[in-house]
């Protein structure tokens, strides 16, 4: 009976994936539990499939059990050099993407205003032939806004793009550019940063919230418990600096609150400390940049503008200084400030400067042999966005293809996103959602799940890791990969990818010229057995090679302060929003059990909140339910009040995630979004968000709403009251 | 059915690391995914029905600004002397002989005594038939019971996987390996600080960590013998 | 003689529009009881507002009432019967059709809490393919044990005074209750042996069943004293949780006498005498139960046991502090106020207040022992709050109702007062003023 389940699945995954599905790594025979055995127990078969999550950048390896031909549990693959059979709580539910109730299950076409959100369905043949007439007609050059990809698929957006002379941009809320850009300038070469904090005895964190989303947050975690207890003498000790406790800062020997954007300024006076420590050695031409650099502020403008005492910055200078392999990292909420790149940049130097005075290398940049099609690729910034609205007229606008990526909602209201939109001349969505953005379209043209997807995935990581994504269901619905319908329309419109009739045929294609680079028998048919191997695998790696050093520090701008948005006495309190560990940005929102997922400081589940010092919480007079407006110069938003101990009085927190008007049941109608309150504020070098740079006021409204958490509310005598406390 | 096992028996325990547990939750969600936990939604997680097999539970240490937050994973504690064992009238709540507070959900006629004898209140309870909305009941295990309304549950140590980590070693014609049985929490844990195994064995990675120094038990003052060990946080 | 006859057989000859009017009004509140049952049933238990960790609520906390209501008959009766007190007389009817009805209602209870309702011959002893039995450790199993085993006895102590009754209410009611009387009497002619056996099984049982029913609320005591619970884990539960049973019991037995006495104009029968005796008696149980409470509180209080302060704080000045102090005042400061006072207790509609006061009291105080303790485990993490939903209240009022209900329709079956005993009292002529 099991047998011909599988039989029928395989031949419906051949008529529809093009291809018998290989890489069953390896088969179990489960046997149905019950926990007394019964001695009639009918064995079930599990396969297991290789593939990548796809549910955020690092590109973990999962291993998915299959059975009957539906997926069952998402597993990490023990092999895969990211993150050896680990996964976070986002990669554990996304099975909830695939199987969501919420999923567009075939093509739409708006019917009725643009945004109405209104669609009636429409057959594939018709879509296609839609979209292919629009780009054709086309007055002016087509505009694609993707969340960032990699691999083959990139390369295939990107020419796609380009024989249309038009351009793909790359966005995604989560992005942090300030990031990459500072580690040119602070570490010098092009790679990506990469922390190896597996051998740090000393940590110093500015706001990076690597436990939660930052990077690879699975690889960091596993590094961080090697950090701390893998290893039999040396336990690293770990600082964290930022205004708010985070999950991540929660973790940390000691969490030092910090104001809002100075985190630089500290990175300052600490390099400046350990610079005048080693006064006696540390000169000549290599640290000549340094001096510059840090020599710039004075001890007291830093104790001054940070809000820590100079003992506190001497005793981080100086742990900084003893220890054998330090590292400083930043991001997060010290990325998004208007000086959001000159802090990393002050941050990153201080591993720098360690290198120089013989530390050992423990941030790293690596940097992928292969030819990486998707560096070339521009993100869409929010600076962009302004220059883009100005230069367009209404309704003469680009023909818009968005895919993976929800900027209608993720962006500020006060930049002019809408206006891309009003202005666009045809939106078409690839999403398989019909959230904010989508909403917004003209054309839905859904992709697949990634685990119905063929596909792969280019990590920079010391593995020079390329993972490879095989779809290990039969798709469940009327819907295509992105990957195959831009080779259909290009062969509709001409553009020259003929030579590939799928996206698969492409995938193969590149992995073979991949892979003949690589030692291989000599037979005519070598690629299969070895394709097979390597989707069984679930990719290609190589042995970790050793880390270089920082090439070079050439902080290319003196540091700068901070800037915020809204007038200190009407607007008293900085607004720090932060990514949901499990919803992030708000992709995570249709999740069920991420919804129920509790917040792991709050233990809030399925809302929105404002974190409060008590302090601050007692000034106000309010206190822990009660609903208070959140009031910024752009907008004005409610939720209920958190008390939270460990953030800055001058601060108040507010999760991104939640608040969406649209994507599906679980999401919409939930909570509030942060991001509807945020200035303009731009980094000043790269022209990304600075999300932590609003000013906002609270008021009571008087109202009071109990939020639903795991922790339960003490009981309180108005609990003998309250009937029904929902 | 034979039991090759049986000239060896296993005593199932657990070690959580608070020194390396970093409160990410992603063992709440692979329990969930692997024992088909229902979906409470917001209503009864707001009247603190949501079921969680194994939770973080935040201490708050300190005031502003020195504060320090503690994660501690709560899941059943699989005592040796477990409270929730004979008060059940039906024998619902059952002592496997390796060692794992078993809950047998076709006996539980929910009176619930269990749960408020649990110090740990690791246990949960259906007050509501679970749903699923389609095609979310796909991903359902097939090796674990959907519970119904009425029924008591809490964390099992999957024994499913335990099940089936047996067997594969007897088809094998082997002996269980240290880590050959890895329940859902403890195989995504990214910082490993959930160590699974067999304390019969003196040399499974359980059974050494749980030599440490830093070992203690929760509420040890109770009596329950719990099957799972904490290893302290440092600082 | 023949005045006993008419005033007591009276109440079951004729009824009044009113009498019918109340039956209409309490079956129309246990219907609503009933459906919000049936609801919970075909929704799920979730209807209660019980959640982790407060797995026991008011269900709980009214079985202990009603079990505990119960005790009136049993100690009243047995005890004065024990003790040959003459007073008894026109009391013990009254009171053992309490504990009779009390019981039923108590059982309900139990079927009403059950997260699986459908599954509770689970519970049974019987001979089945799994050869599973149920689990004689758990005190559930020795409460249901002890319950039945209650129920059973007080049938039957029930039954046996009222078999002369019957034989006389054959002879004297006609209609369809005449076949029914005749088989209840057992074919009873009054012979000298027949009078001769009934005393001995009445001397036989009495003593047992005193000491059943100490047993029963002792193991009731138990389900709470032997678990780990902090202020439940405790010695005193079982001689505090009879001591409470007795109090509730005696104060609704002074309603009964009242009540009864007024609508069927007793008051021949039922003296300002029997609540003055009711009077010092509920004196005796609020002095021990005060002293049992102390005495609990005090040992917690000065060995500060964290888990078992956190209950206690929040009973006397926490969350719970306002019901608690109204449980107080109820059960120990108005008894002790009014009943101490001699004249007070001569007083019947005092005394029967008295009396209400105790057993909303002692409701109140029923929920209190359940629930603090239930609220504050010994992780804090995971501290509830707990009040009860609206189908969980409906059940209450509709199974209170209930109980009245079936005291009514009794009352038109049987003589509340036991008529031969009161013919005996005349023929030993202790009583006075006849
Ligand atoms: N090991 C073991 N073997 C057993 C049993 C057991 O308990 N254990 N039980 C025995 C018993 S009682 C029975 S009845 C048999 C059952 O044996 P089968 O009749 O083989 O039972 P199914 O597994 O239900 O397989 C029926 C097939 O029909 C397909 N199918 C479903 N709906 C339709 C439809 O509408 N049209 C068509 N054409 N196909 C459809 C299903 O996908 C499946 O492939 O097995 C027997 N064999
Ligand atoms: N999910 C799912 N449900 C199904 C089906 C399915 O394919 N999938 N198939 C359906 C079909 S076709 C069928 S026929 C039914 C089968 O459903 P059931 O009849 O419930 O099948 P079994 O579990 O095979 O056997 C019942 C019991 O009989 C006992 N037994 C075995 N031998 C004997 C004996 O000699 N004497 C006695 N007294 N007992 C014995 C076994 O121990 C077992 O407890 O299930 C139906 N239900
Ligand atoms: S970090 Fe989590 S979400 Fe990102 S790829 Fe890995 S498992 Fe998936
Ligand atoms: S932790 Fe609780 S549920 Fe688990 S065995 Fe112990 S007492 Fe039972
Ligand atoms: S709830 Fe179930 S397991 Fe718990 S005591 Fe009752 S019957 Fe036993
Ligand atoms: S051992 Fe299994 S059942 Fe227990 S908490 Fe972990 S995943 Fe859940
Ligand atoms: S997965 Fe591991 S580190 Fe994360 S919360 Fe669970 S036990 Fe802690």
């Amino acid at each position: 009976m099991n047998v011909g389940r599988r039989t029928l699945f395989k031949l419906a995954g051949a008529a529809t994936a093009g291809s018998i599905i290989p890489g069953c790594k390896k088969e179990v025979d489960r046997l149905v539990p019950y926990l007394l055995p019964d001695d009639q127990i009918v064995p079930g078969v599990a396969n297991w499939y290789a593939s990548v999550c796809g549910e955020c950048a690092a590109g973990c390896g999962i291993l998915v059990r299959v059975m009957e031909g539906r997926a069952k549990k998402i597993e990490g693959n023990p092999d895969h050099p990211v993150n050896h059979g680990k996964l976070c709580a986002k990669g554990q539910a996304s099975l909830q993407s695939l199987y969501n109730p919420d999923r567009l299950r075939h093509p739409f076409q708006r019917e009725g205003p643009r945004g109405a959100g209104t669609f009636v369905p429409l057959k594939w043949e018709e879509g296609l032939q839609r979209l292919a007439q629009v780009l054709r007609d086309g007055r002016v050059p087509p505009m694609m806004v993707t969340r960032p990809v990699s691999g083959t698929l990139a390369r295939l957006l990107s020419e796609f793009m380009d024989s249309m002379g038009g351009t793909l941009y790359f966005y995604a809320p989560d992005a942090e550019l300030p990031l990459h850009a500072a580690w040119r300038e602070s570490m010098g070469g092009d790679g990506a940063p990469v922390y190896d904090l597996a051998h740090a005895d000393y940590l110093l964190s500015f706001g990076a919230p690597f436990l939660e989303h930052w990077l690879s947050p699975v690889a960091m975690g596993i590094a961080f418990g090697q950090m701390r207890q893998g290893r039999a003498t040396v336990r690293g000790r770990y600082v964290h600096i930022e205004p708010r406790m985070s999950v991540t800062a929660a973790n940390a020997d000691q969490w030092l609150p910090i104001r809002p954007g100075s985190e630089g300024m500290l990175a300052l006076g600490i390099g400046q400390l350990i610079l005048d420590a080693h006064r006696s050695t540390a000169h000549g031409q290599e640290f000549e940049r340094f001096h510059r650099f840090y020599g710039s502020v004075r001890l007291d403008e830093v104790e001054h503008v940070t809000g820590l005492s100079r003992e506190v910055i001497v005793r981080l200078a100086q742990d900084f200084d003893a220890a054998r392999a330090p590292v400083a990292i930043g991001g997060g909420s010290a990325c998004s400030q208007t000086n959001g790149t000159l802090s990393l940049i002050s941050i990153n130097g201080l591993n720098a400067l360690a290198h120089h005075l013989g530390r050992a290398p423990i941030a790293q940049g690596w940097c992928h042999d292969e030819a990486r099609d998707d560096r070339s690729i521009p993100w869409l910034t929010e600076q962009m966005m302004f220059e883009l609205a100005e230069k367009q007229d209404a309704g003469a606008g680009p023909v818009l293809l968005l895919y993976g990526c929800n900027p209608l909602f993720t962006m500020p209201r006060a930049v002019p996103i809408k206006t891309l939109f009003e202005q666009a001349s045809f939106v078409v969505s690839f999403s398989s959602f019909l959230d904010e953005t989508s909403e917004y379209a003209d054309l839905l043209l859904p992709d697949r799940d990634a685990l119905e997807s063929w596909g792969d995935h280019v990590v920079e990581n010391p593995a020079q890791t390329m993972g490879l994504s095989q779809p290990v269901v039969t798709p469940l619905y009327e819907t295509q990969q992105i990957g195959d319908t831009i080779l259909e329309l290009s062969r509709r419109l001409n553009l020259g990818h003929g030579q590939s009739k799928t996206f698969y045929d492409l995938l193969r294609g590149r992995w073979k010229t991949v892979l003949a680079d690589q030692p291989h028998t000599q037979t005519a048919d070598w690629f299969e057995p070895e394709w097979i191997e390597l989707l069984q695998q679930g990719g290609l790696w190589r042995e970790p090679s050793q880390a270089a050093g920082p090439v070079n520090f050439a902080p290319s701008r003196a540091f700068e302060q901070a800037r915020f948005v809204g007038e200190e006495p009407d607007y008293p309190f900085v607004l720090h929003p932060y990514a949901s560990m499990a919803l992030g940005h708000g992709e995570g929102a249709n999740r069920p059990w991420l919804q129920e997922l509790p917040d792991t400081l709050t233990t809030v589940v399925w809302g929105s909140w404002v974190e409060v010092n008590p302090r601050t919480a007692k000034d106000l007079g309010i206190t822990h339910g009660d609903v208070v407006r959140v009031i910024s110069p752009f907008g004005t938003l409610t939720a209920s009040t958190v008390l939270f101990p460990g953030i800055h009085p001058d601060v108040v927190a507010m999760p991104l995630g939640q608040g969406h008007a649209s994507y599906g049941r679980y999401a919409k109608n939930r909570g509030v979004n942060p991001a509807e309150l945020l200035a303009p504020a731009l980094d000043s070098m790269t022209g990304t968000l600075a999300a932590g740079a609003t000013r906002v006021r609270i008021e009571r409204t008087g109202e009071k709403r109990r939020l639903a958490t795991l922790e339960r509310p003490t009981m309180e005598p108005s609990d003998l009251i309250a009937i029904d406390r929902r | 059915m034979a039991d090759t096992n049986k000239t060896k028996s296993h005593k199932w325990e657990m070690v959580i690391d608070l020194d390396r547990c970093t409160g990410c939750e992603a063992c709440v969600v692979a329990c969930h995914a692997e024992n088909n936990i229902r979906i409470s939604g917001e209503d009864e997680a707001s009247e603190g029905r949501a079921i969680n097999w194994i939770r973080i539970e935040r201490y708050w240490e300190g005031e502003y600004p020195n504060v320090q937050t503690r994660f501690m994973p709560v899941l059943c504690q699989h005592c040796d002397d477990a409270p929730c064992e004979p008060v059940c009238p039906v024998y619902a709540s059952y002592h496997t002989p390796e060692g794992l507070n078993a809950q047998v959900y076709n006996r539980c006629i929910g009176v619930r005594y269990c749960g408020n004898n649990c110090p740990y209140t690791a246990r949960q309870f259906n007050w509501f038939d679970p749903h699923w909305d389609p095609p979310l009941e796909e991903q359902l295990n097939p090796d674990v019971t959907v519970r119904q309304n009425g029924i008591m549950e809490k964390c099992t140590f999957c024994v499913q996987r335990i099940r089936a980590g047996k067997e594969q070693a007897e088809k094998e014609g082997r002996p269980v390996r240290d880590g050959d049985i890895i329940p859902a929490c403890v195989q995504t844990c990214p910082t490993s600080a959930l160590v699974f195994g067999d304390r019969h064995d003196p040399e499974s990675r359980v059974s050494q960590l749980a030599r440490q120094d830093r070992a203690f038990h929760l509420l040890e003052s109770q009596g329950t013998h719990p099957a799972i060990t904490y290893l302290k946080r440092i600082a | 003689m023949s005045s006993i006859n008419r005033d007591l057989l009276a109440p079951l000859q004729s009824a009044t529009p009113a009498y019918f009017l109340l039956l209409i009004v309490l079956g129309a509140i246990v219907a609503l009881g009933a459906g919000a049952w049936y609801y919970q049933v075909d929704t799920g238990i979730g209807q209660t507002n019980l959640h982790p960790p407060i797995f026991w609520g008011v269900y709980i906390a009214s079985f202990i009432f009603w079990v505990g209501a119960s005790h009136s008959g049993t100690f009243i009766s047995g005890v004065l019967r024990l003790s040959k007190a003459e007073w008894r007389r026109p009391v013990t009817r009254i009171a053992e059709l309490m504990t009779f009805i009390s019981l039923m209602i108590a059982t309900l209870f139990v079927f009403f809490h059950l997260g699986r309702v459908w599954r509770w011959y689970y519970l049974m002893p019987y001979p089945n393919q799994r050869e599973l039995w149920p689990n004689f450790r758990s005190p559930l199993m020795w409460d249901a044990i002890a319950v039945f085993t209650y129920a059973t006895a007080s049938t039957i102590y029930l039954y046996l005074p009222l078999i002369p009754d019957f034989a006389l209410l054959r002879e004297r009611i006609g209609g369809w209750r005449k076949p029914l009387y005749r088989v209840l009497s057992l074919g009873w002619t009054g012979t000298q042996n027949q009078w001769q056996v009934l005393e001995t099984a009445l001397r036989i049982i009495t003593p047992l069943i005193v000491m059943v029913m100490v047993s029963v609320h002792s193991i009731v005591g138990w389900d709470f004293g032997v678990s780990l619970v902090p202020a439940w884990h405790s010695t005193i539960f079982a001689p505090y949780f009879v001591v409470g049973a007795v109090h509730s019991g005696v104060g609704l037995v002074a309603i009964g006498l009242y009540v009864l006495r007024k609508i069927y104009r007793l008051e021949r029968y039922i003296e300002s005498e029997h609540f003055d005796k009711i009077g010092k008696l509920l004196v005796v149980t609020t002095l021990v139960l005060a002293y049992l409470y102390f005495a609990e509180l005090l040992t917690i209080w000065y060995a500060k046991s964290p888990d078992h302060m956190w209950v206690v704080d929040a009973l006397l000045i926490g969350p719970f502090a306002v019901p608690f102090w109204f449980m107080a005042i109820c059960i120990y400061f108005i008894p002790l106020a009014t009943l101490t006072n001699p004249a007070f207790r001569r007083w019947p509609l005092g005394v029967m207040l008295v009396g209400v006061f105790i057993n909303i009291g002692m409701y109140i105080e029923r929920v209190l022992i359940l629930v603090p303790p239930l609220t504050y485990p010994r992780l804090p993490f995971n501290w509830g709050s707990y009040f009860p939903s609206w189908v969980e209240m409906t059940i209450i009022v509709g199974s209170l109702a209930l109980a009245v209900l079936l005291y009514a329709l009794a009352v038109k079956f049987v003589p509340v007062i036991s008529i031969w005993e009161e013919k005996e009292g005349l023929v030993h002529g202790t009583r006075h003023g006849t």
